[in-house]
């Protein structure tokens, strides 16, 4: 679809002619490793974050050295794009503590970049009242540390003024999701993958323009194969187009998802209050499907995993997780066991992050969609 | 198929480690005569814990505390409660029944948790399955020191119906952290203990608790001290003795006995002259991350044959700070936050410039000459921490070994491939 071109060009690689455009006119790029980093704060400091993925890389040499080969392949992936010098282009990285992997990712940028701004975000690891809190200080913290790495200002007015930019986009997104409900759904996983990656790579008010102008083609976009079993896609680590095309063309549709590289990254909605606009960021990462990091987390993620298969009509989930990420795994357990008292089939998929198909995998899904189709 | 729970546990402890206790007062094998006292106070001690935890899941006016790295004892033996740190009990069974070790792992990748789950998390969920963990039980975790944690409690909250409570330990190492964690013991933790015992906090008892938890860490502190000395005073096992008890008892009165029978013995021989022996000390090796826990003589033989004194590990070497203040609630807290966050294996929250800087602090406070770094396959951390940590010893010319095994399951890497590495390495890299 040639309106979708764009978005597939930003999403087949890392830097881009935004990033580039953004950059010539003297402004700062900084690289994130998870979506829990709030990229509102960045935004409010002048820099437009890029959430870091590594398209086309194929070997991780060079980073197996330095992390293990238990790590998971996305961290390894990461540190070989630095290591290698694909991230030339970048002012500054935020690194955070999602899981041991990220935590020790974390350290080997830190020790290994050669870039003026490399922050250490702590996320919480509980939900609650006192993660709000911890949030909310840690964002102070991002503030005085961009202030003086960049030698600018964030100020209240800059943080609302990126809250809006942001809710503007995550509301054109859910009304992408949207289309996703029909069956047909108008825009495929893969599809909705691509342009849910290209948000996290251009400047939001550029993507804003672009996702605006594609909406409308895409809801008078003809018809397609109706009738499809319609999928769920959870995992951590997926930001592979390829991979979810590669699954579709078993004859299934991904109506819904919950990735951290798609729909997770641009659900809830931010409520300014009086509080200011710290707590209301805050509000809308801990409102979320929490991450399995986090304990705690997984009857409020499971409730609000519900509410999308049935609003979705999903009839059965594809697991897509990194291969040694024993949060996935815990929480594939507890997931496979929640949805199978209500019938619901679940795929457990372990897969390297580079990893778009092949014939086990091929297998594994036409046996689940025939499961599901009888 | 559920058994009793804790039927296993009972019967190592009366079947196996009480006859132990009498066995090292009387007749504690060569070359150990003189140190029999000290390995009969430190099974006797443990030997007391578990009936502690015995006792109270019959006793309807007590509760079992299931706690991890994270938090230490105080607050559970304030409340009256018996109190297991959960982490240390695969220890129980590495020690005297690998059989169960070997079942509890097995019957928890049957019930669906992935092989590739740090190996101490399997064994408590498996020992949930098998119905051996403690009832008239609690759990309270928090969120550090690992991947494994987060994974284990939710799963074995919901095996177990159990109440839970998830704190949130901060990956920051300052004040605010502290101060942090305090926050929550206050907002969270103390009512949620109201809530399970029915009790009301009595702050007089908290602080009749963490008195006697200081006094134990003032002997745990002394007795560390001394294995600064070159050589040093105690033997290997008797080494890592102080801290187990100490994380596992911090406020029984029965705890600070027993590290002083440990401290004044260490302190005599420093003051007379007399630490060296039974074997040669012929090399001083910091241990990182958890020693392999299968191998119940493997210190004696790294002593007796390669001259190898394992002097302190980066877990038992974070015995280092202030004890806890007792002025009011909040410093008491406080106090207890600090132990559970940085003397605990939450030390593995550290980022690793900080983790290793930790262990080279260790590595010169001891007077090493060479480290030991497990691998533990299930420890995505400690992994992911060895190109730097090789890169920080390459520079400073510190001899290092990397271990690839699991700390609790000989299966992974057997007592005698994990013995011929370790010989391979004192017999080459350091002659």
């Amino acid at each position: 679809m040639e309106e979708l071109r764009y978005f597939e060009k930003i999403a087949s690689c890392l830097d881009n002619d935004e990033i580039r455009a953004w950059k010539r006119s003297g402004r700062r790029v900084v690289g994130t490793v998870c979506s829990n980093i709030p990229e509102e704060v960045l935004q409010a400091a002048g820099v437009l974050p890029v959430r870091l993925r590594a398209p086309g890389l194929m070997d991780t040499a060079n980073a197996d050295s330095h992390l293990h080969r238990i790590n998971c392949s996305y961290s390894r992936a990461v540190l070989e794009l630095l290591l290698s010098d694909r991230l030339e282009f970048l002012d500054g990285l935020v690194t955070t503590n999602t899981c041991d992997h990220m935590l020790r990712l974390g350290s080997e940028l830190a020790a290994n970049a050669r870039i003026p701004f490399v922050h250490y975000f702590s996320m919480y690891h509980a939900l609650g009242n006192a993660s709000r809190e911890w949030f909310v200080m840690e964002m102070e913290k991002m503030i005085a540390h961009l202030e003086v790495s960049f030698a600018t200002k964030v100020s209240p007015e800059a943080l609302q003024q990126a809250i809006r930019v942001s809710e503007r986009v995550r509301s054109l997104m859910r009304r992408l999701n949207e289309m996703r409900k029909k069956d047909p759904p108008l825009v495929s996983g893969a599809e909705y993958l691509t342009i849910a990656l290209a948000g996290m790579s251009v400047p939001k008010e550029r993507f804003r323009e672009k996702l605006e102008a594609l909406l409308p083609a895409l809801e008078n976009r003809e018809p397609r194969e109706r009738g499809r079993p319609r999928l769920m896609l959870v995992g951590g680590g997926c930001d592979l187009p390829g991979f979810l095309e590669f699954v579709e063309e078993q004859g299934a549709w991904f109506v819904a998802d919950d990735l951290c590289f798609g729909t997770r990254y641009y659900r809830g909605t931010c409520r300014e209050t009086d509080a200011g606009p710290l707590p209301a960021i805050a509000d809308r990462y801990l409102s979320r499907p929490a991450c399995p990091s986090v304990m705690g987390g997984f009857d409020h993620t499971q409730a609000l995993l519900k509410g999308m298969i049935r609003d979705w009509r999903v009839d059965g989930i594809v697991c897509a997780r990194l291969k040694f990420c024993d949060h996935w795994a815990g929480f594939t357990k507890l997931l496979t066991e929640a949805l199978g008292r209500e019938g619901i089939p679940l795929l457990d998929l372990e897969r390297e992050y580079q990893t778009s198909g092949s014939g086990q995998i091929r297998t594994r899904v036409q046996a689940f969609l025939e499961m599901i189709d009888s | 198929m559920m058994e009793t729970a804790f039927q296993r546990t009972m019967e190592i402890t009366e079947g196996f480690l009480k006859p132990m206790v009498d066995a090292f007062r009387e007749e504690m094998p060569p070359p150990f005569e003189e140190f029999g006292h000290l390995y009969a106070a430190a099974t006797a001690e443990n030997v007391a814990r578990y009936q502690d935890i015995a006792a109270a899941m019959v006793d309807s006016r007590r509760k079992v505390a299931l706690f991890e790295f994270g938090l230490v004892p105080q607050p559970f033996l304030a409340f009256g409660c018996a109190a297991l740190c959960l982490e240390t009990y695969p220890l129980f069974f590495t020690r005297t029944s690998m059989d169960t070790v070997y079942d509890f792992i097995e019957a928890a990748e049957s019930a669906g948790v992935s092989s590739e789950i740090c190996s101490t998390d399997r064994f408590l969920i498996g020992a949930a399955v098998k119905g051996e963990l403690p009832g008239n039980s609690f759990f309270v975790t928090s969120s550090s020191p690992c991947d494994g944690t987060h994974v284990a409690y939710p799963i074995l909250q919901k095996m177990f119906e159990s109440p839970m409570l998830y704190l949130d330990a901060p990956y920051r190492y300052d004040r605010d952290a502290v101060r942090y964690y305090a926050g929550q013991l206050k907002e969270q933790l103390i009512p949620f203990l109201e809530g399970v015992t029915g009790k009301r906090l009595d702050i007089d008892l908290l602080r009749e608790v963490v008195e006697e938890s200081n006094r134990a860490y003032e002997h745990l502190c002394d007795v560390h001290d001394t294995y600064k000395v070159v050589p040093a005073p105690h033997n290997g096992f008797l080494r890592l003795v102080p801290y187990l008890l100490y994380i596992s008892g911090a406020g029984h009165p029965g705890t600070t006995h027993t590290l002083k029978l440990l401290r004044d013995d260490a302190v005599r021989r420093v003051k007379e002259g007399r630490t060296g022996g039974p074997f040669e000390e012929r090399h001083r090796a910091l241990w990182v991350h958890v020693t392999p826990t299968f191998d119940l003589e493997l210190f004696q033989w790294m002593e007796e044959q390669l001259g190898a004194m394992v002097v302190s590990n980066s877990l038992s070497s974070s015995a280092i700070l202030e004890p806890i203040e007792t002025e009011s609630l909040e410093s008491m807290l406080e106090g207890i936050a600090w132990q559970g966050l940085d003397m605990t294996m939450s030390i593995m929250r550290y980022d690793t410039e900080k983790l290793i800087q930790f262990s080279l602090n260790t590595y010169e406070d001891y007077r090493c000459d060479c480290m030991i770094v497990t691998q533990h396959v299930g420890c995505k951390s400690i992994c992911g921490a060895q190109g730097m940590i090789r890169r920080v010893c390459r520079e400073r010319e510190i001899p290092v070994l990397f271990l690839e095994m699991d700390y609790n399951d000989d299966r992974v890497l057997s007592k005698e491939m994990l013995r011929n590495q370790l010989e391979d390495f004192f017999t080459t890299v350091m002659e």
